[in-house]
């Protein structure tokens, strides 16, 4: 019988399979396919649609702009009604010590900066994502007092004054017209001023990220990230939460590992550390690069028209300061719950009290080293209640123009709602800021000499070791 | 008074004195002054009296301190002092070069220099030249035990407790850390936070100044040294400092019962770990100060990790290993300056020998005062045949040092640098006939580059001032030494792992190091190797162009038979394969371009009646043109593998595995093909019949130089059973019988360099197998190219092709129907 015409491409196949398959088997080692972190990360290459033809009337109130965005964003009004950005509040939970659950948020807590937003809330709202919230009347279901443009304003000249109102001189056309992606500047307005000044609340984000070297940030440095690439906002809930005004950080809260896989690290070493140290305690190894943080705050040496004032040291409104450059983080364990301190909570006088003490220990087993700044304060509170003071301290009646504690304490509990026996002291109060900002690049992270050996920057003992890890092992799931 | 009265009177006034005594004593011994509450550390370590030379506390005898009797009052001094390296106080640490006989004078052990936190090594090293028996004492200068003004000791009376002993504050005693090694043997910088700083130049950093090693956990580009693409180098200067490791890790006591591991080679060999050790209290009594180091007990690589476990991307990694020590791989560069000449011929005002480093811009330069002037660039060690304890050889990088000095006498023994001071300075300036002897351009002073003995006359005028010094027939000589590279350990990303860095004419293996500046060459003295029991030297100075010394290593030398495959070939073969190959190719083009032509003359060929025969059944068509691939495919890659810089776009490993793969694929092909032939009887076909076989094939061979030009029929008739003309059967059995079998084994003993070494050296190694086997190559594939042109000899060009692939072979009817 012939073969077939075709027989030797059998012969052609078989041959080829005869190689093939043996250098496939024993030569080609498969690349390492792992997740690409940019998957994660917002495509921003389409053009913003141009919004400046929809404003072309004349607007006397930024009220006046709301209702033309409402007009095609039907729903935009009604999402911000429900955000902590407008609301100022959480949605309820449960706290411990408190019988049912209840809203947090900046609206009803103190801290240990400007102590009380709620005592001064005509000057506080200037970065309150609405019109006009000055006293307890403000009707916080209409949508038309969203402030779209403190957000969307992409011209760079939109301006708020007291009471969350448009500043004068602000050309609303323009900024309507111009308005697109939140950029850093819209986010920074607020965030990297927060506690009165640049960088004077975080430590980790301050007036420096407008524009990082990538030594600095190297999300925002050398991949020219926006906030809201890794803050991802769905129906104008933006994600992430801050340590200082909840109780609990992990349902909306933004992880390094949303984009970059846990098993990244060629060391395995390394990635044994992930099942007790957060990726930031490596990687966010010192803050505060380019300006300076607040890391304590004095009340009490506040009214003295003696001293010479130094806006890093000592203001008489405010009391005496102390700033630091390049801080080292302090670890500590955390499992994404914190025990907030709330208006009218009993405090120890004679002890630091934690305004918002992350909770978690060495046998926690959901705990993780995390780094925190801590932000030191000596405060008004009430020597008879033993509760914190919420001092009134802007306007004409407060404290940075009357200078009279007791009339302001006064006036703060009222605005506050809480007791004020008319007997006050300080106390001291510490608050602690997650350190997540300012991730450097992966050659400024720390090494093993950071902190283990001698001259490490850890305080073994204080975390529940019984010594360096490194030779006396480390915890037990 | 009577007697008695007296009595009573002399013995109430010895009471009342001695009371007295007693009270006055009180108060003239000052209240302790209150010390400010230190928290300190717990010290486990018990407190101790300051003891001088006789035993007695020093507070007493204001004497210096001895540490024999100090410490020796539990240690056993005696056994520590006469097990340890380091029993003469530090004077020869340093080292010297030249070498010199320092006078060992009796220093005791200072063993506050290394076990106390912080030691003070400067005020000891200055006693050591002005006082030397209060060294021990100077060590302790600012620690709050001991002052000293205008060479003057006092003892701080508040760091001692009533009963003489040390306050506890002072007596936290420690395992030497990294940085007290450092203060005498190189730059140590343990400190994350502060940026490192190089020392340039400074020959008390010794270990730094000779190799440019440098202890940190710093990352290079933390640190606050000028270095070229310092940003660029995210790696810590030295790995095992990142990782949390001391020297005394390495380098440990070797009667530590820790680490003390029992000479191996004298347990039985069932026993693999022998637990019997020495007590932790006897350790403690008698610590032995020898501590382990080069070719001892020393920690090496291999004896913390499993290198093998993280280096499955290396091929051959056996045949790696046993050849290069893991130091050259994984210390490629060091990053800071290193000396590279010493001229102790010749001093500065300072009365130091004229040095020059590398790694500096430009190569090779003097160190300036600031260091921040002058760019680092770092260098690249030379990689030299290291013998190992076990008289193993292996290329480890070094620093290689040329240093010129006078000698004298018969001995030729250095020339004290006191006297060569001597000859040149006068109090803090050059002697006149100094500068009047080498001042070139006669501006009364002298140059860095004027200072340097280059001619006869510069020589003679510095012996004649030698020789007044007392010294006997000076003359210069000239050495260079090696200095091993074991530190600077950086991790596989930064470890050299590129094939090409060797496996290429610029490999990295024989990578040259320029010795000297150019025209530096005292006394035109060329520096010879000198002999070292842990080097063979792989190589030879020359002199390059510019009349500067180089060191070139070499792969062949009597230290080293190395063959790198890409850098090491052997001409003559290489050029006899590509005429071979050339000539096959010429002879075919000339021969089918005569067979073109003598067709087209013959006008009308007779075309014969054809028939198809079933030549060529399907296996044998399977093997051939399976084989076919193998062999281009082995072809191919050998060649990249033979000059990967011709295929640089091809990786070398991986076309190293396919050669591999192809080569089994052949054997096992032509395994079966040969079962298939001796099982089917087609065997016969491939062996010649004796008789009339030389006529037979010189018939054949008067065909293909004449017949087939005129057309005549095959003078053999092809078919089923006698495929095999008579030349064909002498080609392939040449070709099955010889050259098959050798490339076979030649590329087995070369893959057996890694798998049976020892076999492989006996048959010759690679540098004699590597070349044998490229050609045989090339005579493989000159067979290649003259079988496929036989092919065309068929009945049409195409014919055979065809039967092979196809199986039926056209073959003219009229001389198939002859037989």
């Amino acid at each position: 019988m012939r073969d077939s015409k075709y027989i030797w491409l059998v012969g052609l196949g078989i041959t080829l399979l005869i190689i093939g398959v043996p250098i496939y088997l024993f030569t080609f080692d498969p690349p390492v396919v792992s997740a690409d972190p940019w998957a994660s990360v917002p495509d921003r290459s389409r053009d913003p649609v141009d919004h400046s033809h929809f404003f072309t009337g004349t607007y006397e109130t930024g009220s006046d702009i709301t209702r033309v965005c409402l007009t095609c964003h039907e729903d935009a009004g009604d999402q911000m009604l429900h955000t902590s950005h407008f609301r100022w509040l959480s949605e309820p939970q449960i706290v411990e010590g408190r019988d049912e659950p209840i809203e947090i948020g900046k609206a009803n807590l103190v801290n240990n900066f400007c102590l009380s937003a709620a005592a001064n809330l005509d000057s506080c709202t200037r970065c309150h994502t609405g019109y006009g919230w000055v006293d307890d009347t403000y009707d916080f279901t209409n949508p038309e007092n969203v402030d779209c443009l403190v957000c969307h304003d992409n011209s760079g000249t939109y301006v708020r004054a007291a009471g969350g109102q448009v500043a004068e001189g602000v050309d609303l056309v323009l900024v309507a017209q111009s308005v697109g992606t939140p950029t850093r500047q819209n986010c920074g307005g607020c965030h990297f001023d927060g506690g009165g000044g640049n960088g004077v609340k975080h430590g980790d984000l301050d007036e420096s990220l407008y524009y990082p070297p990538e030594s600095v940030d190297v999300h925002m440095g050398r991949y020219d990230f926006l906030c809201i690439d890794c803050h991802q906002t769905e129906d104008h809930q933006i994600g992430g939460q801050a340590i200082s005004v909840n109780t609990n950080v992990e349902d909306h809260n933004i992880a390094c590992t949303d984009c970059h896989e846990p098993t990244l690290h060629e060391d395995e070493r390394i990635t044994e550390h992930l099942d007790t140290v957060a990726c930031q305690t490596c990687h966010v190894t010192v803050t505060a690069l380019r300006d300076p943080t607040k890391i304590s705050w004095d009340w009490s040496q506040a009214g003295d028209a003696t001293r010479v004032e130094s806006v890093h040291e000592y203001l008489r409104i405010k009391g005496e300061f102390v700033y630091e450059n390049d801080y080292i983080p302090q670890i500590a364990w955390f499992n994404g719950n914190i025990a907030r301190y709330l208006v009218g909570d009993l405090i120890d006088p004679t002890v630091s009290t934690v305004l918002n003490q992350p909770l978690g220990d060495i046998a926690d087993l959901d705990s993780l080293l995390y780094p925190f700044k801590i932000h030191y304060g000596n405060q008004p509170y009430d020597t008879v209640n033993n509760i914190l003071l919420t001092p009134r301290t802007v306007g004409e009646d407060g404290y940075w123009t009357t200078f009279d504690w007791d009339s302001s304490l006064q006036l703060g509990a009222e605005l506050a709602g809480i007791s004020y026996s008319g007997e006050f002291g300080f106390a001291p109060t510490e608050m602690y800021w997650m350190q997540t900002h300012m991730v450097r690049p992966a050659e400024n992270a720390l090494t093993c000499t950071s902190c283990h050996g001698e001259g490490g920057r850890i305080d073994w003992l204080a975390l529940g070791y019984p010594g360096d890890p490194m030779v006396w092992g480390g915890r037990t799931p | 008074m009577k007697r008695s009265h007296l009595i009573l009177l002399v013995v109430l006034a010895g009471i009342f004195f001695s009371a007295a005594g007693v009270i006055l004593a009180q108060e003239a011994t000052p209240e302790p002054t209150p010390v400010v509450e230190v928290e300190i550390e717990p010290s486990f370590h018990p407190v101790y009296p300051l003891l001088d030379a006789d035993g007695i506390s020093v507070l007493t005898s204001g004497a210096p301190v001895s540490t024999v009797t100090t410490c020796g009052a539990c240690h056993d001094t005696a056994f520590i002092t006469t097990h340890t390296i380091h029993g003469d106080g530090g004077r020869t640490a340093a080292g010297a070069l030249p070498p010199e006989d320092i006078a060992n004078t009796d220093v005791e052990m200072n063993c506050f220099l290394c076990h106390m936190d912080a030691p003070n090594n400067q005020a000891r090293v200055n006693a050591l030249a002005t006082d030397p028996a209060w060294a021990s004492t100077a060590a302790l200068v600012d620690t709050g035990i001991v002052s000293v003004t205008d060479g003057v000791y006092t003892y701080n009376a508040d760091a001692f407790s009533a009963d003489g002993t040390l306050s506890p504050r002072y007596t936290a005693m420690q395992d030497p850390r990294s940085d007290h090694c450092g203060a005498c043997h190189g730059e140590v910088h343990m400190d994350a936070q502060q940026p490192l700083a190089l020392p340039i130049g400074d020959d008390t950093a010794w270990r730094t100044f000779t190799t440019g090693q440098v202890i940190s956990p710093q990352r290079i580009t933390g640190s606050g040294a000028n270095i070229s693409g310092r940003g660029e180098l995210g790696r810590a200067w030295d790995i095992h400092a990142e990782r949390v490791l001391n020297c005394v890790d390495c380098h440990f006591s070797i009667n530590n019962p820790i680490y003390a591991e029992p000479n191996a080679a004298a347990a039985p060999e069932h026993l693999v770990f022998d637990p019997r050790r020495i007590d932790i209290s006897e350790y403690v009594e008698r610590p032995s100060h020898e501590f382990a180091s080069g070719s001892d007990a020393m920690r090496t690589c291999e004896s913390c990790h499993d290198a093998q476990t993280s280096h499955t991307w290396l091929p051959y990694w056996n045949r790696h290993t046993s050849a290069l020590a893991c130091e050259t791989c994984h210390v490629p560069t060091l990053y800071a300056p290193a000396l590279a000449s010493r001229d102790s011929t010749v001093v500065n005002l300072d009365g130091s020998p004229v040095d020059i480093f590398r790694g500096l811009e430009g190569g090779l330069a003097a160190a300036p005062a600031d260091p921040l002037t002058i760019l680092v660039t770092g260098y690249q060690p030379v990689l030299l045949q290291q013998i190992d304890a076990d008289g193993s050889e292996q290329l480890s990088p070094y620093n290689l040092v040329s240093v010129w000095y006078w000698v004298s006498g018969e001995a030729a023994d250095a020339v004290p640098m006191d006297s060569v001071r001597a000859a040149y300075l006068d109090g803090d300036a050059y002697a006149p006939e100094v500068v009047a002897a080498l001042d070139a351009d006669g501006d009364g002073v002298l140059s860095s580059s004027e200072l340097v003995l280059d001619t006869d006359a510069k020589i003679a005028v510095i012996a004649e001032r030698l020789i007044t010094q007392g010294v006997a027939s000076p003359r210069i000589t000239g050495e260079v030494i090696p200095y091993a590279i074991h530190h600077n350990v950086i991790g596989g990303e930064w470890a050299v792992r590129e094939c090409s860095d060797c496996h290429s004419e610029n490999s990295r293996i024989v990578s040259a190091l320029p010795l000297t500046l150019s025209g530096r060459t005292p006394g035109a003295v060329t520096p010879m190797l000198i002999t070292d029991s842990s080097v063979d030297w792989n190589g030879a100075i020359t002199r390059d162009d510019n009349g500067s010394y180089v060191f070139v290593p070499e792969t062949q030398t009597s230290a080293a038979t190395l063959y790198i495959f890409g850098r090491d070939s052997v001409a003559i073969i290489d050029t006899l394969g590509v005429l071979i190959t050339l000539g096959a190719s010429l002879g075919v083009i000339a021969h089918a371009t005569l067979r073109v032509i003598a067709g087209r003359r013959r006008a009308a060929h007779a075309a014969g009646e054809v028939k198809q025969v079933y030549m060529y059944s399907i296996y044998e068509r399977q093997w051939h043109w399976l084989q076919t691939f193998v062999i281009f495919g082995l072809t191919f890659t050998g060649l990249v593998v033979h000059k990967p810089d011709m295929f640089s776009l091809f990786s070398f490993a991986w076309m190293v595995d396919l050669h591999n793969l192809f080569a089994i694929l052949l054997v096992i092909n032509a395994a079966l093909s040969l079962f298939y032939h001796l099982a089917s009887g087609e065997i016969k076909q491939f062996i010649p019949r004796p008789y009339g076989f030389f006529d037979n094939m010189v018939q054949q061979a008067i065909y293909y130089l004449r017949g087939i030009f005129r057309g005549d029929p095959h003078p053999f008739e092809k078919d089923r059973d006698s495929k095999m003309n008579p030349i064909q059967q002498m080609t392939y059995l040449a070709l099955l019988n010889v050259l098959l079998p050798l490339q076979i084994i030649t590329g087995v003993l070369m893959w057996g360099a890694q798998q049976f070494p020892q076999m492989v050296e006996a048959l010759g190694g690679l540098p004699f197998l590597a070349p044998f086997h490229t050609l045989i190559a090339w005579l493989l594939v000159t067979f290649v190219i003259v079988h496929v042109y036989m092919t065309t000899t068929g009945h049409t060009p195409l014919t055979n092709i065809k039967a092979m692939v196809m199986g039926y072979d056209d073959i003219e009817a009229s001389h198939a129907g002859a037989d």
